[in-house]
């Protein structure tokens, strides 16, 4: 009887609490959040944590890694990249509004209304600032073509050993009969040349960032 | 209510499942809230700096752009961020937020460092400049990261490499000044050893001797690698190749054998001469060293061919032959390639003066004006033949910039036996006009007062630069008057034949005020010293010419070593103005070695020498209790005179923007008829009358004590022999300086006027007034053709002491006599006694003497004029007459001069020629 007695008042008195203090524990236990930083600086210019999370948010970049700090530096990375070949590259290329608007279509449609509102509502921005993203993305990428789409050259000879040593090997492999070099030279071309393109773009954008003042903060 | 009669288990069972559900909804569920994305937008609550963990003074609060109740928004943040970043201040800035409805938001700003000073240590006999020249990612004065510290480090290693310190190890540390910002990097190196040649082979085919090439280098057997060295020697062994004609031979290190137990190495370098470039030239005397260079590299022969053939026509129309021919081929003989080119120099000519014919808009003279084209004037200018050929396209530039777009220009030549006069015959055209200029888009400002800041006019020649030209100039106005993020295009309209129309589309921004001026980087400085130059307050607009005055007026103070002004946008019409200092060196030494000489020079005797060594020595103290304020120091020795200054100098007087001097001295000088001691104390103060300082006002107050220790006149002639002479003085003056350069003069103005009463005060004896006035004007007539004069009037009256009197003569005012010896002298000893009156005029011209000595020029001179030992006693016919001829050597403390001047009023029995050496003009 004793026992119930008292098992009653704490059970009184911890529900008391837990009702009365309820209202302030989401402050009393609320951490400091960082809502933005400078993650790098390129030649000057300040690329924050909001780039990278705005770009993640709305898939500006393709992304390959897993995990989200991998995402966030590969991001960053990317947006380095992008600063740095626009402010070195003096571009009279102008992305039309067409293309820009074609990239945003699709990276909100993947998002859905509802989602895309409330990640601008989040983000404090809004179409302009989005668009903004895809077009220093489309000009980088349309500096790296004027740039090496000539100069990669695949000649015979590279087709013919891809063709020996990489699509037949791996035709049989998969049980499957290889086709004749004359019927896929076109895609062979096309994936040495791709390949090439991506190894020279990689070493200069390589020589630029070791000559270039860039400072990363995450 | 629940009955508590079951058992205590069951009770307790139940307890806790409550307890559970309770706390589940107490702490999850506003954490769900919390991840939720707001429909209803939250606002700052409260804003909190720290820079580098401690609390922000009130003064760098004033840098966020955020203020306390504004909308929370992360783009705001952003915003911030990059605002805050651009002010140079700081190296990271991140924000952090609390709270949902209400936020509390922290910045948390880490300062950037400055680098004051990059120290060596442990590289002694790698000279600093070495080293400072290699570091490209961190010098005194740029901004400090870890990141540029990696690379400056590589850069070092990289020069101590080349210096064949292969294996040096660099340590740093660095050193803060958290006040202002600043820190020391200090670079520990440890070189380590270098290696020793042990052998130097040389592989390929070498064609010379090896001692030959050996002879060349100094990367020798038995001494130390460096690579640095072996690149010069690279260079030099090519160039004995090039001088064999093997212009393409290609020398590489082949291999590097190194024996690290020895601290040995074995270089082998390969040289391929590659073919050899015989360059030959027939029919003509042209250096071959013209055409050399272009052969040195790979190039492509038909290029080769016609890059040589240019240069030898323009060689050869140089020296006269203006129609020349020239015809090239290139023969191969094996590994060996002949380029010949033939030459028909055809006739010499000597050339006139050149006319121009179809000329309407422009004056014959305004065209040589404008494009320096020079008349031929024997010893002094001539046409060069080869630029005869440039000038059409000029020409033809000149006509464009005046609306002329189809301006064509022949270049042809009336020949009369071995002369031949340049005929430009210019077929104008029309000239585009403007027919109307418009403006859109405008609020601000009216029309009338956007085209008072265009060249650009109704009626007024078209030229698409010059277009241009009025956007910068429209955008420069805007920011002037205080307006930011004004955009100006301007759109050209045909609407007629040669007429256009010129629409300026202006996106005006908006006008912006001061927020506050903050203040930064000043450790001695006081804030009121720099406040003082600031001509923005808050509430001001932000006038960008203020911006520009209030920069170059902190700079003039001469304590900063930078100064950086920027403007930061808080909110749409609120700006702060961030001034950003770097206090400079505060104390300065220096010691000169110098000559003087005042007599002719006759002799080099050490005591009785005309050239006297001199000795200087100075000490400068800086920014004294931060008032940009300065104590100097010097002192001037030489065997005959010395003298020592100190001086306190401030860039205000009680408050008013007048630059003042107090000035205390002691010195001894000697004259030709006397020598004195004088110590004094003086008070000047300058203003500027324009904001160039072309045009200055001074006064001066002054106490003085003179004594002559030395007195060849007799006691009649002064007023004072060995009692001390003290004056009290106040004299005012007047400079109006438009030289186009105060060194070397060539063109414009010079006058100063200064007068000066000595007024028996404080128990003084002096009691005199003086006036001396000076005015020099020059004329440049031709390139190289000054003409100049200078007339010099001085008056006294009153009881003027010996060391107060007017003298003259010497090769500063009257070339005919030495120093001192123009006017009175004393019967009996024959020495200067100086006068009341002086007038002296001088005229001058100097030439061109060499025409490719651009330096050294010629003058005659016609010197005349006296001092008079009584005012009443000036007369034209008193005056005295010199002439001479000199020698000018330009440099950029002005001409050293060597004349030869002639007194046509000598005295019969005297010397009358003189001759006199020094440094700077005469004026």
């Amino acid at each position: 009887m004793i026992l119930q007695q008292k098992l009653k008042k704490i059970y009184v008195y911890f529900t008391a609490g837990i009702i009365l203090f309820s209202p302030i524990q989401a402050h009393l236990f609320s951490f400091p959040e960082v809502v933005d930083r400078i993650a790098a600086v390129v030649a000057g210019e300040v690329i924050t944590l909001s780039d990278v999370r705005i770009n993640r948010a709305f898939s500006v970049h393709d992304v390959q890694s897993v995990s989200q700090v991998s995402e966030d530096l590969f991001i960053l990375n990317k947006l380095i990249e992008q600063k740095l070949i626009i402010q070195i590259i003096e571009s009279d290329i102008i992305i039309p509004e067409k293309d820009l608007e074609t990239e945003v279509r699709k990276a909100t449609e993947k998002l859905g209304v509802v989602r895309t509102r409330r990640l601008f509502a989040m983000f404090g921005i809004g179409w302009d600032e989005l668009k903004e993203c895809f077009r220093e993305k489309l000009l980088f990428r349309r500096i790296i073509f004027q740039k090496f789409s000539r100069s990669a050259f695949v000649s015979l000879k590279e087709i013919e050993a891809y063709y020996d040593l990489t699509y037949v090997p791996s035709q049989k492999a998969k049980g499957l009969g290889p086709r004749s070099m004359l019927e896929i030279i076109g895609d062979i071309e096309a994936e040495l040349k791709q390949e090439k393109i991506g190894r020279l773009v990689k070493e200069w954008l390589d020589i630029l960032k070791k000559e270039a003042d860039i400072q990363i903060m995450i | 209510m629940l009955r508590f009669t079951r058992d205590s288990k069951t009770l307790l069972s139940a307890f806790a499942a409550l307890a559970a559900v309770l706390v589940f909804l107490g702490f999850i569920f506003p954490l769900s809230l919390r991840s939720q994305e707001r429909e209803n937008p939250a606002t700052v609550n409260s804003i909190s700096v720290l820079i580098d963990g401690q609390p922000a003074s009130p003064e760098l609060l004033e840098l966020v752009p955020i203020r306390e109740g504004d909308l929370f928004s992360v783009k705001n943040i952003s915003d911030s961020i990059r605002k805050i970043f651009k002010t140079g201040l700081f190296l990271d800035v991140k924000v952090e937020k609390q709270g949902e409805e209400n936020v509390d938001l922290l910045f948390i700003l880490t300062k950037q460092f400055f680098i004051r000073k990059i120290i060596y240590f442990g590289a002694s006999d790698i000279p600093r400049k070495l080293l400072d020249e290699g570091l490209y990612a961190l010098s005194e004065g740029s901004p400090f990261s870890i990141d540029r510290l990696e690379k400056a480090m590589d850069e070092l290693r990289a020069v101590l490499k080349k210096e064949g310190y292969l294996y040096a190890s660099i340590d740093t540390h660095t050193e803060k000044d958290e006040t202002i910002s600043q820190i020391d990097v200090l670079f520990h190196i440890n070189t380590g050893t270098r290696y020793w040649i042990e052998k130097i082979l040389f592989k390929g085919d070498i064609l010379v001797n090896k001692s030959e090439l050996i002879e060349k280098m100094e990367t020798r057997e038995g001494k130390t690698f460096i690579p640095s060295r072996l690149e010069n020697d690279i260079k030099r062994i090519k160039e004995i190749y090039h001088a064999m004609d093997y212009r393409n031979v290609e020398i590489t290190v082949e291999d590097k054998i190194f024996d690290n137990a020895a601290q040995t190495l074995v270089l082998t370098l390969r040289i391929v001469p590659r073919e050899k470039i015989e360059i030959v030239i027939q029919g003509a005397d042209v250096p071959l060293k013209l055409l050399k260079p272009i052969w040195e590299t790979k190039i492509f022969e038909e290029w080769g061919l016609s890059e040589g053939e240019a240069k030898i026509v323009a060689y050869l129309r140089k020296k006269g032959y203006l129609f020349p021919q020239v015809t090239s081929t290139i023969q191969r003989e094996g590994s060996s390639i002949q380029i010949i080119h033939k030459v028909d120099r055809k006739k010499h000519y000597i050339l006139e003066d050149v006319k121009f014919r179809g000329l309407h808009y422009f004056s014959a003279s305004r065209i040589k004006r404008d494009l320096s084209i020079r008349d031929n004037i024997p010893l002094i200018s001539r046409i060069n033949g080869a630029r005869l050929f440039e000038i059409p396209a000029e020409i033809k530039l000149l006509y464009e910039t005046y609306g002329f777009a189809d301006t064509q220009v022949v270049l042809n030549f009336e020949l009369h036996g071995i002369k031949a006069t340049p005929i430009f015959i210019i077929q104008e055209g029309q000239q585009n006009k403007i027919k109307a200029v418009g403006f859109e888009g405008i609020s601000l400002f009216n029309e009338e007062q956007l085209l008072q800041q265009v060249n650009t006019y109704v009626d007024g020649p078209f030229f698409q630069p010059n277009v241009q030209k009025d956007i910068e100039r429209l955008e420069t106005f805007y920011l002037n008057q205080g307006v930011r993020e004004t955009e100006v295009r301007a759109s050209v309209e045909v609407v007629g034949e040669n007429l256009f129309s010129i629409y300026f589309q202006i996106r005006e921004g908006r006008f912006v005020k001061i927020n506050t001026v903050v203040i930064t980087g000043n450790k001695m400085t006081k804030k009121k010293t720099i406040l003082r130059e600031v001509l923005l307050k808050t509430g001001d607009l932000a006038f960008y010419s203020s911006i520009r005055e209030t920069k170059r007026r902190l700079e003039k103070l001469g304590i900063f070593t930078e100064v950086r002004l920027e403007e930061v946008l808080l909110t749409e019409g609120i700006e702060n103005l961030l001034i950003l200092v770097r206090e400079g060196e505060r104390n300065y030494a220096g010691l000169g070695l110098g000559v003087e000489t005042v007599s002719e020079p006759r002799s080099f005797e050490i005591w009785n020498n005309a050239f006297r060594l001199r000795g200087t020595a100075e000490y400068i103290r800086s920014n004294l209790f931060g008032s940009a304020s300065q104590l100097s120091f010097v002192g001037q020795v030489s065997l005959r005179e010395q003298r020592v200054v100190l001086s306190w100098e401030q860039p205000y007087f009680f408050g008013m923007p007048v630059e003042s001097f107090l000035n205390g001295w002691v010195e001894r000088r000697e004259r030709k008829s006397y020598g004195f001691d004088r110590r004094g104390v003086s008070l000047t103060a300058i203003k500027s009358l324009s904001g160039n300082e072309e045009m200055m006002l001074s006064g001066t107050l002054r106490l003085a004590r003179t004594t002559l220790y030395k007195l060849e006149i007799p006691e009649s002639g002064v007023d004072r022999q060995h009692f001390p002479y003290s004056t009290t003085s106040v004299s005012g003056s007047f400079i109006w300086d438009k030289r186009n350069d105060p060194f070397n003069p060539e063109k414009g103005f010079f006058l100063s006027s200064v007068v000066e009463w000595a007024y028996p005060l404080f128990k003084t004896e002096s009691n005199y007034l003086k006036i001396f006035s000076k005015y020099q004007n020059y004329k440049s007539i031709l390139p190289g053709l000054v003409f100049s004069a200078t007339a010099r009037l001085g008056l006294g009256r009153g009881r003027i002491p010996i060391h107060e009197r007017f003298f003259g003569g010497g090769s500063n005012s009257f070339r005919g006599v030495d120093y001192d010896e123009l006017g009175p002298k004393d019967p009996d000893s024959s020495k200067p006694i100086g006068g009341k009156a002086m007038m002296i005029l001088n005229f001058e011209l100097t030439f061109p003497l060499i025409y490719s000595l651009k330096n050294l020029s010629g003058a005659v001179f016609y010197d005349i004029g006296n001092v008079f030992e009584l005012r009443r006693q000036v007369s034209l016919q008193g005056l005295q007459n010199a002439v001479g001829v000199g020698l000018r050597y330009r440099t950029p403390l002005g001409p050293i001069r060597l004349e030869l001047g002639w007194n046509l009023d000598a005295p019969e029995g005297q010397n009358k020629a003189r001759v006199h050496i020094t440094i700077g003009n005469i004026f």
